[in-house]
């Protein structure tokens, strides 16, 4: 061939090569470098003790097993209900009867149908005693459900003897597994998990790690993942790291690609560095609080009460105490908590004089010699048993001091925790919870959750207050359930029967390459089908 | 030999029922409620007294003591150890896994530490009160002296997260298992090599090893075959106990290099008030503490025949 014609067939070969490489759906071009083995640690502690969120109460199984099982609902991430292995749900006008309606196609990892029958089972499991479901069985409303019942292969009905208004919050969290498996693998099912997600669970080393493996005929979509067919990554694995200041710094040494509930310390490692991202998951709940116990002097008159509420500032403490990288809370629950109030903000400005005249007024006159405050020779002296973050006690500690409130910090273990909550042995005791919901404040603060195993620490009882909580279980228009959660939440305030704090946001550090990162509608909660890494 | 060794060993059962009554009323007398913290742990949600009162049937737990330790105790004979309250497995299976990755780092460890120790405390003897001498036993202190959790962060900083040579979270990679080996090993080399240093250096001073040097005998072979076989006798004493020492170091090692374990698992039944399990694993330490012991008891014999049991 001369050299003209080889230069023209060369030319041509150049631009058929370049026409064609445009000529390729630039979707396919994207989906071929979109993969990878996504490695993420976190803390030992958070390790599930089982795999199964139908049984364990902990929201790390309900994320991991996110992975496995597709649920009935999706939480979007901007906090909607939206229709995912089921098609839609209707709930009746007296919130007695729940119809879900299935997608008809849907197969389990072991190939069985996602039917109704399935559903029956999933959610007749969590409700039997034997399963030994805790949080699940309360959030599908296990004290009000009487049966379910299959009308057909893809429309269930689910009735209670009273409304249930965290159902939606319940389906969206509960696993769906294939009846199957369960029945194979009997109480080993926790560690051979078989649900109809785009991931399959394919290794628990306990203490070590957890891996996923891409399950490469997954036809699912939105709302769970952004496009359609399997997820990007191949494998997930889950490492448990036990020590704080080596999970602050995996990432760096390249042993991970993500790091989820970074210590606030080794924030400094990631942030403004152009080879990380940091972001953080804020949470709903009650924050970190002290519950004041009610039934019991001092804290049994309000006014001692109302004058600790006016001696710190929680803004002051961030700033102080983490440099701002916590969360304020002024309220019974974080502004990231659906029906958040926010008056609780203005409700105890900082103003020593105020409670120095509120202290006053109850009695308590300070003692020249010790600077702490006396009523009949007794000195304000109280207790602050706290789990962990000791800096928040001593930091009250020396806001109380200038009002002359003797504080002492006690660092106690959790049972010891729930053994004094229980005797009422605590003058301030710490306590947070956590749920998407706002039912944590029925939990929190009905009189009647007084008993070894309830929430309502405080021992204070108002007859207008508890009406308020009782009725928010019983509502089903989220409007109203709304509104009766606003009024708790100013009465709840008003009393003084807890020290609001801080918060401690859920920060995940990833490489750069770990891209579609998207966080959930609450801070422990994250997709992952549409993640990959960049290679 | 044999009449030794049944006496030693008919002795096993009642330390292990004393360690499990010991255990399982320190269980007991610890404030808080396995029921409770399995449902609602710390920050989760409310549970009600019902279905607290349900569980604590369903797992015994609302038996009197007494029948309890007695269902564990016979159980145990059987080979059933019961089922984890929090994981709800058996416990047989969950420490038996655990179980083999301790192994095997207490194994590596001792590796570790007789590979340091022994020639540390070799290398010692033979250059007693010089500078040499003193260097070993400055390393030998610094290995008692040095506390698990700080010597294994400062290995974790250097070599892994600067260096990046090693792992820092082993998992159970076999090449994770060098830092934590290490970690383990270092510790107790440095006790080894202290009394490997004195004991031959002691013997070192007998008559037959003047002797052996008298007849013309290389330093090396007098050394090696004479006078170290008759010092590793105190120091085998020492390797069995530490060793039984490992186990509880695991504890630490484990969690600082994020290893699955009984150690890890261990704290957790403890924190979670899982009895059958906390019983389980220290009946398991337990046992392989007295089973470690019977076998140096057994070795001594080997080493020095002219050890007899009466």
């Amino acid at each position: 061939m001369s050299s003209p014609v080889r230069r023209l067939v060369l030319a041509l070969l150049l631009v058929g090569a370049l026409l064609g490489s445009l000529a390729a759906p630039g979707h396919l071009a994207a989906q071929a470098r979109r993969g990878g083995n996504l490695i993420i640690a976190t803390r030992a502690s958070a390790e599930p003790a089982s795999m199964d969120a139908q049984v364990d109460p902990y929201a790390m199984t309900w994320l991991l097993n996110s992975f496995v099982a597709d649920p009935l609902v999706a939480l979007t991430a901007s906090g909607e209900y939206k229709p995912m292995l089921a098609s839609g749900w209707q709930i009746s006008p007296n919130g007695l009867v729940l119809t879900l309606r299935l997608r008809s196609g849907v197969k389990f990892q072991d190939g069985t149908p996602v039917n109704a029958e399935a559903v029956k089972f999933n959610i007749d499991r969590v409700m039997n005693p034997e399963t030994r479901s805790a949080l699940m069985a309360n959030y599908l409303g296990s004290k009000n459900f009487q049966r379910t019942e299959v009308i057909n292969d893809t429309t269930l009905k689910v009735y209670y003897s009273a409304p249930v208004p965290s159902v939606l919050w319940g389906l969206s969290i509960l696993p769906i597994w294939s009846p199957a498996a369960v029945r194979k693998f009997g109480r080993d099912f926790h560690q051979n998990l078989v649900g109809a997600g785009a991931f399959r669970m394919a290794e628990w080393v306990k203490g070590s790690h957890i891996k996923f493996v891409k399950i490469p005929n997954y036809a699912g979509g939105p709302p769970g993942q952004e496009h359609t067919g399997p997820a990007y990554l191949d494998s997930i694995t889950v490492r448990f790291v036990g020590e704080e200041g080596v999970l602050g710094e995996v990432l760096r040494a390249g042993e991970v690609n993500m790091v989820m509930e970074l210590p606030a310390q080794a924030l400094g490692n990631y942030r403004n560095n152009p080879n990380y991202q940091v972001v953080a998951g804020y949470q709903p709940g009650s924050g970190m609080q002290f519950v004041m116990n009610t039934s019991r002097p001092p804290l049994d008159d309000i006014r001692v009460r109302r004058a600790l509420r006016h001696a710190y500032d929680p803004d002051r403490m961030n700033q102080t105490l983490y440099d701002n990288n916590y969360v304020v809370v002024k309220g019974p629950v974080t502004k990231y908590t659906r029906c958040y109030w926010k008056g609780a903000e203005e409700a105890y400005r900082m103003d020593l004089d105020r409670s120095r005249a509120l202290l006053d007024e109850a009695g308590w006159r300070v003692n020249a010699r010790t600077g702490i405050r006396e009523k009949d020779g007794r000195p304000l002296s109280l207790g602050i048993a706290m789990l962990h973050h000791k800096e928040l006690g001593e930091y009250l500690a020396t806001q109380f001091r200038a009002i002359g409130v003797e504080l002492r910090v006690e660092v106690i273990p959790g049972p010891v925790q729930l053994q004094r909550a229980a005797s009422g042995q605590f003058d301030l005791m710490y306590q947070r919870l956590r749920s998407f919901e706002p039912d944590d404040l029925f939990s929190l603060w009905y009189s009647q959750n007084n008993y070894p195993g309830g929430w309502a620490w405080s021992r204070f009882q108002d007859a207008t207050l508890d009406q308020i909580l009782l009725r928010t279980q019983f509502t089903a228009d989220p409007r109203e359930r709304c509104r009766l959660f606003t009024e708790a939440q100013k009465m709840i305030t008003d009393f003084a029967l807890a020290l609001p704090t801080l918060d401690s946001p859920i920060y995940y550090a990833m490489h750069r390459s770990v891209k579609n990162f998207k966080l959930g509608a609450f801070g422990a909660w994250f997709f992952v089908k549409d993640m990959y890494i960049e290679r | 030999m044999t009449r030794y060794l049944s006496q030693r060993t008919s002795a096993v059962l009642p330390v292990l029922l004393l360690v499990s009554a010991a255990v399982f009323a320190i269980m007991h007398v610890l404030p808080g409620d396995p029921v409770q913290l399995m449902l609602a742990g710390a920050e989760a949600g409310q549970v009600t007294p019902e279905l607290m009162a349900q569980l604590r049937k369903s797992m015994g737990l609302d038996q009197p003591l007494y029948t309890q330790f007695a269902r564990f105790v016979l159980n145990a004979l059987r080979g059933d150890l019961g089922e984890s309250i929090r994981f709800q497995s058996p416990v047989s299976a969950l420490v038996g896994q655990a179980a083999v990755h301790t192994a095997e780092l207490s194994v590596a460890g001792l590796l570790v530490a007789l590979a340091i120790g022994l020639p540390l405390g070799v290398v010692a003897a033979l250059n007693e009160n010089t500078w040499v001498d003193a260097l070993c036993m400055v390393v030998a202190l610094l290995g008692v002296s040095m506390p698990l959790f700080w010597l294994g962060q400062l290995l974790i900083m250097g070599l892994a997260i600067h260096l990046r040579w090693l792992p820092a979270i082993s998992g159970d990679q076999a090449r994770g298992l060098i830092l934590p080996a290490v970690t383990l090993g270092f510790v107790a080399a440095g006790l080894i090599s202290r009394l490997m240093r004195s004991s031959l250096s002691e013997v070192l001073h007998h008559e037959y090893v003047r002797t052996a040097r008298a007849k013309g005998l290389h330093e090396g072979a007098v050394v090696i075959r004479h006078a170290l076989r008759n010092a590793l006798i105190p120091v085998l004493t020492v390797v069995g106990l530490q060793f039984g020492g490992m186990l509880s170091g695991a504890v630490v090692t484990e969690t600082v290099f994020s290893r699955p374990g009984l150690g890890t698992l261990l704290v957790k039944a403890i924190l979670w008030h899982d009895y059958p399990l906390v019983q389980g694993a220290v009946l398991l330490m337990a046992a392989s503490y007295v089973l470690v012991n019977l076998w140096v008891d057994v070795m001594y014999a080997w080493v020095d025949p002219r050890i007899h049991y009466a």
